[in-house]
């Protein structure tokens, strides 16, 4: 009899952990996905290809029906669960029958964050995680409006990109100096903004919004400095915050998001966080790569092997805009570090690699991103780069031919 | 297709550079250029060029060119009239003349100056302004020569000719690097050696690539040249090996110079012992030469720029006249000219020590060329010699100075005192084709554009003496004129209009040839009266012809095998040549012998040269070559830095350690100046001791020190437009394909380069920098274009230069090309996967593109072929536009069966 595994929520890391579940314990498990969206599960990264209009909507489901038949996944989506009962090991479904389980994984996922300004809930305020977002957006870019982005983030840089694309007047408004300030260099974000400009986006930098005006519609934003934007919308991409009501509610350690250890149990027995909803050893990872590793190394655990999740080195490395943008490690250069930088901005290229003790400890790369993974792994294991330094800004290939020379 | 303009047809010429005279043809391309090739129907090269020669094409540009009469005001020239030009020129030499006497004022001539224009200088200074003081920087290339043969023969005669040395038996070349200074006629040399298998000895302190493997190489001691062939001429004498009724009929003093030799070198040991060489060497030369009847012995600079130059030619002639062998097919002594028209010099006359056309300062000489001339103020004793000339200049005794077609700022030795002293003129003119070089910077007043090889129309004469017309093929540029037409322009200003009314090159052609056969009658050795009525036509047409060409004797193309020499008593005289010695000695703080010269594909001062980038790849930096036991005694190293010093300046020079070089011999060429390099004057290290007898300076054994200089940083520069490097680098510049070059070293920061290059470069700017390892480097673009670039680093890590002298040739670069320009490296061999598409496991557009030609019809199947798009999945809406747009393989195989 195979035991009941329930999984809550229908997004990557779940269809990810499904996926690993099949391949090491197979049959073990009989898993439930309960998921409140009302589709199947999809790529959340390629929403913004979708709002471009470079992907159909349909096209971006991770896997057919027919694949979570065959492997015997019990799926429930359009279901909100409501409520857990760690003790019955039971679980509430709106309008709905419980559902019992023996092993729960939370894939909760999470929100975006909305501004807590005056106006922030005028119709015309939206913000990007879902498909139901991306329809809505889409919407308003076909009637040519003018939108409004809170956010210059990687998920605001994507929304401006497909809303422009898709036809809106967008301006992007961030809070910093700097796009990406958390994945990027001041050089390396002002390359990044000039390449985003030049597909029509304005962005306007420290730029804090003070207030929504509107009477029952958005018609403007107001900056703490006066500036104001007109709007006819206001697409909030400000950051996320982890869907943790759930747990919290069942009595579940919460920080800001789920407490799990090494194995991502969390303080419950036979209860698991994995994604954007988990919080591993402090952090809360907002990407889908460690989401992955977390599924992993669950999929082991469950199996019954032996596997522990230390955490991950965080990379950036995408396309925004349809630029590449590659970020890793200490990427502003501490003191005692040195920097190599190419910089090409007319040819949209930016590289910068951090040298410290011999050793790449950060990088940071627009528009030639082809060896990022490289570079990630020559940061991880702080392999010597002495032989390959004059050579490893222009590539693996030719670094690799001086070193053999 | 476009017509081919029936205008622009071929023109044949001669090469501008050496003294072999290679025939060319040019033809214009009717934008400014020409395509140059060989002339095959030239004797002398029968359609062969070296690699000078195939490049004229690429030094016609006219950036560099002077191109109006310009006259100082204060620091700056300003442009002026012709008119303006020729009457002040006029007015300040008659006034300077009129003040101090004709002695304070001088010319200085060029071997690349054409026989008319030569003509026309040397007689209004000899015969008008009434001084002697006309010399040629053919006193640096043949004087010794010039002096040799007219103490043996009685006159500047080459007895042999080129067909010589295809039928020659065993070739001696005695200080000639022909292969790099005289390729052709060594080509030549190198075809009788394959066909009939000829043997080559050569004879030089330098191990040079005219060296062949099978050749009998004799590295003898800088200097000591005369002790070996006086050596030889006892040998011969020893060995039965002369020719008494030769020596006997035709010649004189052979018994004392004999004796004189064997006190000197009276056997193999004692000729080992003088010249350093071992005795077996010595020994199989002696018997080589010997037992071969056909033997020429070729002599160059390593002969003539020596302070005992004069007597090393007799030692060498000596040798040839006591075996008969001269002027015989195959058998003769033959001095290898440097220049274009060195020969046409000499046969002018414009050196201090000849009057004119083979006559000297004798009183009927004297008497016949002033009525021949109908001069009225006749030079009456030899003028200053070039060292001589620029050391009064110096002093203040000579206070005006002509300079045409020279660089003597550069070229004379003690450069740097030379370029002090020419400061000091009251009146500096120079007529010139380029607007800088070290001259034009020395300060003339009055700088004069003459016209260049390709515009110039008139004769030169090669080292064989054949005379042939140098045509003109283009127009001439601005406002150039021939050195000619300039100086008969000054002559009517001085008030000699009658005797300087030249209407073209023909003219004074056709006055020279009647000079060199006004009342000869046999008795000059140059004269070429048949040619003295030669229609304008008939000039235009005039094929290559060898002199003698008189209007009574037959042709003849060799001189001397029955005697006939031009001494009063018409024999050759046996000259006893001096104890061989250096004029200097090295000591403690000048250890070594700097020896210097050319090298392959550069020329004189490089003012032509410099312009070719195809010139530009083989050396393309100043160097100074050592011993490797040197190098390791002095701590250089080879590609590193060296300074250079002699008690007259300093060099700071790239090392090149060689085995080819002697031990305690230094080697630099001599073509780098201030105007193309930085510390690299040679010239200026040169000491300038001269020969008693041809004033030619000793050239190749100056004292000196070597010591290590440290850089830090090497890197290179290229540009579109000339660029300024900073002052504190050392810098050598080249020509390169698309624009100009820079090679440098340096000490300073490197953001001082950084600096530097933002403020020369565009706005369209790409960097790489690692101010920690020691590296930066930039390129400007103008569209997918270089417009210029920049390469530090630490020794070996500036980039190669030839990788990315060739991207700067290009158009255009690719994506591709501009991402990996700053490595400095070439980027054939680098796999490139094309742009990323799945960022996760970084495979490129190219990867993907073959994977799904190779079959991979879905994003799945891409998937499991490459991982691609398995991880986020964010790349899977282009792998499928990927795959909408790429065939398949197969498909494509069928689409080919099908056509």
């Amino acid at each position: 009899m195979s035991e009941p595994l329930v999984i809550i929520g229908n997004g990557m890391a779940a269809a990810r952990l499904v996926d690993e579940l099949s391949k090491v314990a197979l049959g073990r498990y009989a898993i439930a996905v309960i998921g409140d969206e009302p589709r199947l599960a999809y790529n959340r990264v390629l929403l913004s290809s979708v709002l471009a209009g470079e992907a159909a909507s349909h096209e971006i489901e991770l896997k057919p029906a027919s694949w979570w038949r065959e492997r015997g996944v019990t799926l429930k989506y359009n279901c909100m669960a409501t409520e857990v009962d760690v003790g019955r090991r039971e679980i509430k479904i709106a309008n709905e029958e419980s559902v019992s389980f023996s092993k729960l994984v939370l894939a909760t996922g999470s929100s975006a964050l909305r501004l807590n300004v005056p106006g922030a809930d005028l119709a015309g305020v939206h913000t990007f995680r879902d498909t139901r977002d991306v329809d809505l957006l889409l919407t308003l870019a076909a009637q040519k409006k003018r939108v409004v982005v809170v956010g210059g983030g990687l998920l605001g840089l994507e929304a401006a990109y497909g809303l422009a694309k898709a036809g809106a007047t967008v301006t992007l408004l961030h809070l910093m100096d700097r796009l990406m300030d958390r994945q990027l260099d001041g050089p390396a974000a002002a390359l990044l903004k000039s390449l985003v400009e030049r597909k029509g986006i304005e962005i306007l930098l420290n730029a804090s919004t003070a207030r929504i005006h509107g009477e029952t519609n958005v018609t403007a934003v107001e900056l703490v400095d006066s500036r104001r934007i007109d709007a006819d919308a206001v697409i909030f991409a400000a950051g996320i915050r982890p869907n943790t009501a759930l747990a919290r509610d069942a009595g579940i350690a919460v920080n800001r998001g789920v407490m799990v250890d090494d194995h991502l149990q969390a303080g419950v027995p036979d209860v698991f966080a994995i994604g954007e909803c988990a919080e591993h050893r402090g952090i809360c990872y907002g990407l889908v790569e460690p989401a992955y590793e977390q599924a992993r190394v669950l999929a082991r655990h469950l199996a019954g092997t032996d596997a522990a999740y230390t955490g991950s080195v965080v990379a950036t490395n995408l396309k925004v805009s349809g630029v590449g943008v590659f970020s890793a490690g200490d990427f502003t250069g501490a003191d005692g570090s040195e920097s190599l930088v190419l910089r090409d901005v007319n040819h949209g290229t930016y590289k910068k690699l951090v040298i410290s003790e011999g050793r790449l400890t950060g990088a940071v790369l627009i528009g030639d991103t082809a060896d990022a993974l490289w570079y990630l792994d020559l940061i991880r294991n702080r392999k010597p780069i002495a032989q390959i330094r004059t050579d490893m800004i222009f590539g693996r290939s030719l670094a690799m031919q001086s070193e053999a020379a | 297709m476009t017509a081919v303009d029936p205008a622009l047809r071929a023109v044949r010429t001669t090469c501008a550079y050496c003294g072999v005279g290679c025939g060319v043809l040019a033809t214009p391309d009717g934008r400014g250029g020409a395509a140059i090739s060989g002339d095959p129907e030239h004797p002398a090269n029968f359609g062969r060029l070296c690699s000078k020669g195939s490049a004229l094409g690429e030094t016609l540009g006219l950036e560099s060119r002077l191109l109006h009469p310009m006259i100082r005001c204060g620091d700056a020239m300003q442009r002026v009239d012709w008119s303006d030009a020729l009457d002040h020129v006029a007015h300040r030499f008659q006034h300077i003349v009129a003040r101090d006497g004709p002695g304070a004022v001088a010319f200085y001539l060029s071997g690349q100056l054409l026989t008319e224009d030569y003509y026309v200088a040397n007689k209004l200074m000899k015969g008008f302004i009434g001084s002697a003081n006309v010399d040629t920087n053919s006193r640096l290339c043949m004087a010794s020569s010039v002096a040799g043969h007219r103490r043996a023969f009685g006159a500047d005669t080459v007895p042999g000719c080129y067909e010589d040395l295809d039928e020659a038996d065993l070739l001696v070349f005695v200080g000639s690097n022909a292969a790099w200074c005289h390729p052709v006629l060594f080509q030549r040399m190198l075809a009788n050696k394959q066909k009939r298998g000829a043997r080559f000895v050569v004879i030089d302190p330098r191990r040079t690539d005219t060296v062949g493997d099978d050749d009998l190489f004799l590295g003898l001691k800088p200097g000591t040249d005369s002790a070996l062939f006086n050596g030889l001429l006892v040998h011969l004498a020893d060995n039965g090996a002369l020719d008494p009724d030769y020596i006997e009929r035709f010649t004189s003093g052979f018994d004392d110079t004999l004796a004189r030799a064997r006190r000197m070198a009276g056997s193999v040991a004692a000729t080992a012992l003088a010249t350093g060489l071992t005795e077996r060497d010595v020994a199989a030369f002696f018997q080589m030469f010997a037992k071969t009847t056909r033997v020429v012995t070729l002599y160059s600079q390593g002969v003539n720029q020596s302070a005992q130059g004069t007597d090393k030619v007799n030692a060498i002639l000596n040798c040839h006249l006591a075996t008969g062998r001269i002027g015989r097919l195959g058998a003769s002594p033959f001095s290898l000219t440097g220049q274009p028209n060195a020969m046409g010099g000499r046969e002018v006359g414009g050196l201090a020590n000849q009057l004119a056309a083979h006559m000297g300062f004798t009183p009927p000489d004297i008497d016949r060329v002033k009525r021949f001339w109908k001069a009225p103020r006749i030079a009456t004793h030899e003028g200053l010699k070039a060292v001589q000339m620029f050391e009064a200049i110096g002093r203040g005794e000579i206070k005006a100075l002509w300079v045409m077609g020279t660089n003597p700022a550069v070229s004379l030795p003690n450069a740097d005192v030379v370029r002090e002293a020419l400061k000091k003129l009251d009146l500096f003119v120079v007529s010139e084709n380029v607007l800088s070089n070290d001259t034009v910077a020395a300060g003339p007043h009055v700088l004069l554009p003459a016209e260049a090889w390709g515009e110039k129309s008139g004769t030169v004469t090669n080292s064989e003496r054949r005379i042939s017309r140098q045509r003109a093929f283009l127009k001439a540029p601005g406002e150039a004129k021939p050195d000619w037409w300039i100086l008969s322009e000054v002559a009517r200003r001085l008030g000699f209009g009658a005797a300087f009314d030249f209407k073209s090159a023909a003219d004074i052609f056709r006055e020279h040839a009647a000079l060199s056969a006004f009342e000869n009658n046999g008795a000059r050795d140059f004269d070429i009266g048949g040619l003295k009525a030669v229609s304008d036509e008939g000039f235009d047409a005039m094929a290559p012809v060898q002199w003698p060409v008189s209007r009574d004797a037959q042709p003849q193309a060799r001189f001397f095998a029955e005697g006939g020499f031009y001494s009063n008593d018409r024999k050759a005289r046996f000259v006893a040549p001096e104890m061989p010695a250096l004029r200097t000695e090295t000591t403690p703080a000048r250890p070594l012998r700097l020896n210097t010269g050319r090298i392959r594909d550069q020329w004189h001062t490089m003012t032509r040269t410099g312009m070719s980038p195809r010139l530009g790849q083989h050396l393309p930096e100043p160097f100074i070559e050592v011993h490797p036991d040197d190098a390791l005694k002095y701590s250089v190293a080879d590609g590193g830095f060296a300074r250079i010093t002699t008690d007259y300046g300093q060099c700071t020079l790239r090392v090149v350690v060689s085995e080819r070089q002697q031990r305690g011999m230094l080697f630099a060429p001599i073509h780098w100046s201030g105007a193309n390099a930085t510390g690299a004057r040679v010239g200026s290290l040169v000491a300038p001791y001269t020969d008693p007898f041809s004033g030619q300076p000793e050239n190749k054994a100056t004292p000196a020190s070597i010591a290590p200089y440290e850089y830090v940083f090497r890197g290179f520069a290229l540009s579109r437009m000339p660029m300024e490097l900073p002052g504190h680098a050392w810098v050598a510049r080249v020509a390169v394909t698309g624009g100009h070059g820079y090679l440098f070293a340096d000490n300073a920061d490197l953001r001082g380069w950084q600096a530097w290059m933002h403020a020369a470069a565009s706005d369209d700017l790409a960097e790489y920098n690692d101010f920690g390892g020691g590296i930066y480097r930039a390129a400007s673009f103008r569209g997918d274009r270089i417009e210029a670039c920049l390469f530090v680093g630490a020794a070996g890590d500036a980039g190669d230069w030839n990788v990315v002298k060739s991207l700067f040739a290009a158009d255009a670069l690719s994506d591709m090309q501009r991402r990996m320009l700053l490595s400095g490296k070439s980027a054939e061999g680098v796999a490139s996967a094309g742009p990323v598409i799945c960022a996760c496991f970084g495979v490129g557009r190219d990867t993907i593109c073959n994977a799904i030609a190779a079959g991979a019809r879905s994003a799945a199947e891409i998937g499991v072929k490459l991982k691609a798009g398995t991880n986020c999945g964010s790349c899977i809406p282009e792998l499928k536009r990927l795959i909408a747009q790429t065939p398949v393989e197969v498909d494509k195989r069928k689409l080919a069966v099908a056509n």
